[in-house]
């Protein structure tokens, strides 16, 4: 495990006074909030982590420009202070608008909260920061509805903020990464870098690789530079709209599940992101564990039981959906229908029957383009709940699939946690999301949660399973585990982190790149 | 343009630390109350049976939303489940409302925990109304909540009272109260 | 210029320590590697010495002793040049040519994906999925004697819906100048398994950077392929004048978007068609009566949804799609399946001066870039050919090497191209005469000094390519 740097050196009181002065006349007082002022509040994480321990910031701005931001650097710099930007401040799951370490100075972009341009011929959208998946969604239910939003599980975050962190969503659309088309970024001294392929021209945003090399990925799950607007690839309306749930009973049928599937996937008759819950996943959107099993600990086979029937589930189960005309959705469901032949107790669903399935509502508008919250009430599990992902990334193979899962099990349950998980199906590769979800404010549970993460990272990497994506508290132990070849990669970020950030204002610590960690020329 | 006021309450969530709570005002310019209830169980009819409020149904946090950025209710009472109740308070706050008491409800191990923060006469009236009401605690509750911040006093105080549940229902349920100001 | 410390002989002794001298030679007179080196580029800066590593480990060992002996590295997948990458335009240089690294390391038939070396031709890929039978589709550059990564790095797009090429690459390995080896994605875990199968590891994706870029040498991708699609419908139009072709674009772009039509759609000018056969070595020629331009494109999938699409093009079209005939036809059906046309290893295929631009999928567009460009150039025949994406087209303007002799034919090429980037459009690529002289003027500030940035970090020694110092700060300073 790497060592994490020693904590931000506090600024002492002298320099302190002396760049809250600066950014005030930078920003006007309004705008700077400073010790003692409640609104320093926001910027932690709900669903903290006993052991990530203290995060609290020195101080916070909220530029409202592009221009405030380069003054806002430019203070930075000389008084050696470490922003920690951030946007819509919903990243929670995963350190919500909390700094790495304590002592930082938040960079609020919320101000920024412009939608740049809809594109409604070429279908995509430019936004600032503080833009939520919400605001756009309503802005193009205004111009018409004719173009979809991808949206997250948790719509009142934004798409920017949402991008950056290679978050998903569940639409065809559903990669993020593969829908982002251009950036502006403002880098460490300054300089504002706008990826899109030319000088303000026509086709900006219309084309994803500019001219030149491909920066855009430096951006992701990064701090090399400030990003203050993205471009967004829209879905246009489809003809029609079919979700389904494919229900499994038995545990071990997953393996015939996913093989049966996979052909499917790669022939794109799988469109979207399709979401293969486990039982306790599923049932948390209209359930609490205490109605099925007092006591701590993990469900036990009767709760189960019980669950699957009151609920009309399996073990497993599949929300997906079909989009196009009468006619495609037909032969869509046709072709699911026949592979389904090949999984024992496999049974297809669709909305007309799943009224009372609480996770079928939400599914259903989250893969329909209309964002919802209600991925929230499976918090409601435990009472008041919080939730700490794990995420790892596997082939698209039953037999892997198979074994994942087991494992998976066995530690949430060795750690008292429900096995509530997720495989989102890409065409040839699946994404594991382990749920942990635990009582807020019982600080044992807070740390149960950090364990269990902790083991499955070490579980999952042991059997070459990356995780694409860390909470704050992880990540210098995931960006350790991509260590092929004398970890080459990191060199090489760390080498670019050194140049354009020579200083390390830019938060120091994000997806484990450190400033001044670069040892230099490798031999 | 985003003002000052409107971007720090939308940077909150409220009511996750309870020091961000704050005591009602005393300039109460708007009687319109809302009861906003979900999670529909045996408790929650009954608290809405009981209350005599308008009452709107979250269905939909999102279309709880949009109504509060229309600005018409001065109040809302509500009895959810957390979640919802997490989205509201943060939502609201956006829109200028605060959270000026704060229930939970525990009744998922056979007994009914109650941890109320809240105005101190309000406060001690439902822990002595709470326990005798038993099952009924949701009853209770909803001929209390309608009467809170009768009184200026600044000061909130936090208490707590048990019951034995006699409901073999098992939930957690809170309740809470988002004033605009 | 700064003198090389060792004169040529011994040049490539040194080099011959880590690959053996068979594999280290003179650069070839002449045009060569695609138009990389030839009459644009004068004496004194063509590379001193070709070198041919078997390995990315050998490669490991070449790129700092070529840093160490103050030479600019030029790297091209063979000698056919595409995807060709110049080094430090100041610097004596030596040329890596990867063609000797040609292993297909696996082709996984459950998962629709190849891991190739840098060096492997789409014809080698194509043969290595013939023989073993297996239901994947390529979609190969023209000539199948182009490398995959070099494909790539030139952005090339085909015809099927799997044509945009860097979209299918999954994972890179690359040597760095200072000679470490890295993966990108999820190849760097070790003993991932899903290198090739997702594109996201943790933190910055540094895959970008070895696409039409130079910082680093690639060595090996991970490439996703097609799977057979059930049913395949190809179909040609022929457009009789330009105002057709701009209502055809208009009424297909909606069907191009929401997924209708999932391959791409090439619209060639007779001249295109005509140069493409004489290509094959058909005289087919300038038949009379042939349209101005012609239409390509397919339906790739189930038959039904086939069918389904097939008629909403009918009425977007006002006529079925229905396949051609004739030589073009044959040529353009396999470039529709995937195939490559022609195999030619020797670089000398590609015509000294082209580009291709870049612009909304409007007619209106189209029609605005055909003016422009047949304003400057109409004198040197240039043979267009126009590709629709999802949210953009491309037009492709070559000039015959035959009409160039005469006239400033470059000189007319880059006034069109400026023409059409100071009126917002884009530039998608250029052959490399054209490049060297665009590549500066058409970098706005602020992405030139990150790119700065990114040499200074990652090509220490200048080797790669133009290396602006990386001032912090430079960019605004200078406006």
């Amino acid at each position: 495990m790497k060592a994490s740097a020693s904590p931000a050196q506090p600024i002492d009181a002298a320099n302190g006074k002396r760049a809250l002065d600066a950014l005030r006349t930078a920003l006007g007082k309004d705008w700077v909030f400073a010790a003692g002022d409640q609104a320093l509040d926001a910027y932690r994480d709900d669903y903290a982590l006993a052991p990530h321990g203290d995060t609290r910031p020195w101080a916070a701005v909220a530029p409202g420009n592009l221009k405030q931001i380069q003054k806002v650097l430019e203070i930075a710099r000389r008084y050696k202070l470490a922003l920690w930007p951030l946007s819509t401040g919903r990243n929670l799951g995963y350190g919500g608008a909390a700094a790495r370490q304590a002592g930082a100075l938040m960079l609020d972009l919320k101000r920024m909260k412009r939608i740049i341009e809809v594109n409604e011929r070429a279908a995509y959208a430019v936004v600032e920061p503080g833009v939520s998946y919400l605001d756009l969604a309503a802005r193009l239910r205004k111009l018409g509805g004719r173009l979809w939003v991808d949206s997250t599980g948790s719509p009142w975050g934004g798409p920017l903020g949402n991008f950056l962190e290679r978050g998903v969503g569940y639409t065809p659309y559903g990669q993020h990464s593969d829908t982002q088309c251009g950036l502006q970024v403002v880098l460490a001294d300054g300089t504002v870098v706008d990826t899109a392929s030319g000088i303000k021209a026509r086709t900006d945003n219309l084309y994803r690789y500019s001219h030149g090399a491909w920066v855009d990925g430096l951006f992701n799950q990064s701090n090399f530079g400030i990003v203050t607007r993205i471009g967004v690839q829209l879905m246009p309306a489809p003809a029609g709209y079919r979700p389904y749930l494919v229900t499994v009973d038995a545990e071990e049928n997953l393996q015939a599940l996913l093989d049966a599937l996979r052909p499917l996937s790669l022939e794109g008759l799988l469109p979207g992101r399709p979401t293969l819950m486990t039982l306790p996943r599923a049932a948390a959107y209209g359930a609490t564990r205490a109605q099925y099993q007092t006591g701590a600990g993990p469900l036990r086979a009767q709760a189960h039981s019980r669950l699957m029937a009151e609920q009309a589930r399996g073990y497993w189960n599949l929300y997906g959906a079909f989009y196009g005309a009468e006619a495609l959705l037909d032969v869509h469901v046709r072709e699911l229908q026949n592979a389904l032949r090949a999984v024992p107790g496999a049974r297809l669903h669709f909305a007309d029957t799943r009224a009372d399935d609480a996770a079928f509502k939400c599914r259903a508008a989250l893969m329909g383009g209309a964002p919802s919250m209600d991925e929230y009430k499976t918090l409601d599990w435990v009472g008041a709940g919080a939730h700490l992902d794990f995420t790892a990334v596997l082939p698209f193979d039953g037999d892997v699939a198979q074994s994942a899962s087991e494992a998976a099990r066995e530690l949430c349950h060795a750690h008292g946690f429900d096995d509530c998980a997720e495989f989102q199906l890409e065409p040839r590769a699946l994404r594991l999301e382990i749920r942990l979800i635990f009582e807020r404010e019982v600080v044992a549970q807070q740390r149960a949660a950090h364990a269990a993460v902790s083991a499955l990272a070490a579980r999952f990497v042991s059997l070459g399973h990356g995780s694409p994506r860390a909470h704050l508290a992880f990540m210098d132990d995931t960006a350790a585990s991509y260590r092929w070849s004398d970890d080459a990669l990191a060199h090489a970020s760390a080498a670019i982190k050194d140049v354009l950030d020579a200083q390390g204002v830019l938060a120091p610590g994000k997806s484990a790149l450190w400033p001044g960690r670069h040892s230099g020329r490798r031999k | 343009m985003v003002s000052r006021r409107s971007f720090i309450k939308s940077s909150m969530v409220a009511g996750l630390a309870p020091g961000l709570l704050h005591a009602q005002t005393a300039d109460r310019h708007n009687d319109a109350t809302v009861l906003v209830v979900d999670g529909d169980c045996a408790d929650t009819r009954h608290f809405t049976r009981q209350c005599r409020l308008h009452r709107l149904e979250i269905n939909d946090s999102i279309e709880l939303v949009e109504t509060l950025a229309q600005g018409g209710q001065a109040r809302l009472f509500g009895l959810t489940r957390d979640s919802s109740y997490f989205i509201v308070a943060s939502m609201s706050a956006l829109h200028g409302y605060r959270l000026t008491y704060h229930g939970v409800h525990d009744f998922r191990d056979g007994q009914c925990r109650h941890q109320l923060r809240g105005e101190p006469d309000a406060m001690n009236a439902l822990v002595a109304n709470l326990p005798p009401a038993g099952a009924l605690w949701t009853c209770a509750l909803a001929e209390a909540l309608p009467r809170l911040g009768n009184t200026q006093k600044a000061a909130l105080i936090d208490t707590q009272c048990q019951a034995a549940s006699a409901t073999a229902r098992r939930g957690h349920l809170v309740s809470w109260c988002v004033e605009r100001v | 210029m700064t003198t090389p410390p060792l004169d040529t002989a011994q040049l490539h002794a040194r080099l011959a320590t880590v690959v053996g001298a068979d594999h280290v030679s003179a650069v070839p007179s002449g045009a060569c590697y695609g138009g990389l080196l030839g009459a644009h580029l004068s004496a004194d800066l063509h590379p001193r010495a070709v070198v041919r590593p078997a390995s990315a480990e050998q490669l490991q060992r070449l790129a700092p002793m070529i840093a160490e002996l103050g030479h600019g590295l030029w790297s091209s997948g063979n000698a056919t040049g595409n995807g060709a990458q110049r080094g430090h335009p100041r610097k004596a240089g030596v040329l890596v040519d990867l063609g000797r690294m040609n292993r297909i390391i696996d082709v996984d038939r459950r998962g629709a994906f190849a891991v190739i070396e840098a060096g492997v031709t789409y014809a080698e890929l194509a043969a290595h999925v013939r023989e073993r039978d297996l239901p994947l589709w390529l979609d190969a550059d023209t000539n199948g004697a182009h490398t995959v990564a070099g494909s790539i790095a030139s952005r090339y797009t085909g015809l099927t819906p799997y044509g945009d090429h860097q979209a299918a690459v999954c994972g890179i390995e690359a040597v760095l100048a200072n000679g470490a080896l890295l993966r990108t994605g999820m190849g760097a875990l070790p003993g991932s398994d899903c290198g090739a199968r997702y594109k996201y590891g943790f933190g910055p994706a540094l895959d970008g950077l070895f696409s039409r870029a130079h910082f680093g040498v690639v060595t090996r991708l991970g490439l996703w392929l097609m799977p057979a699609p059930r049913k395949f419908m190809p179909f040609a139009l022929a457009l009789p004048d330009l105002a057709s072709m701009a209502r055809t674009i208009d009424r297909l772009q909606p069907l191009m978007l929401d997924g209708g039509l999932g391959g791409h759609v090439l619209i060639a000018a007779h001249s295109s068609d005509a140069a493409l056969l004489a290509r094959l070595g058909n005289d087919a020629g300038r038949s009379s009566g042939a349209p101005p331009w012609t239409l390509y494109g397919a339906l790739y999938g189930v038959p039904e949804m086939v069918e389904h699409h097939g008629q909403r093009l009918a009425l977007a079209l006002d006529s079925a799609p229905a396949a051609g005939q004739g030589a073009a036809w044959d040529a353009r059906l396999r470039q529709l399946r995937g195939e490559a046309l022609y195999n030619d290893a020797d670089g000398h295929d590609a015509c000294a001066l082209s580009f291709t631009l870049l612009a909304p999928a409007s007619g209106a567009d189209v029609q605005a870039l055909h003016h422009a460009v047949l304003t400057r150039l109409a004198e040197f025949a240039p043979r267009l050919s126009v590709q629709l994406a999802r949210r953009y087209l491309t037009l492709t303007v070559e000039l015959p090497d035959e009409s160039v002799a005469d006239g400033d034919a470059a000189g007319a090429a880059l006034a069109a191209i400026k023409d059409l980037l100071g009126a917002g459009y884009g530039l998608h690529s250029s052959s490399p005469a054209l490049a060297a002289e665009l590549t500066a003027r058409h970098t706005p500030a602020g992405l030139r000094h990150l790119y700065d940035g990114l040499h200074t970090a990652l090509d220490p020694y200048a080797m790669l390519a133009t290396r602006g110092k990386f001032t912090p700060d430079k960019a605004r300073r200078k406006r």
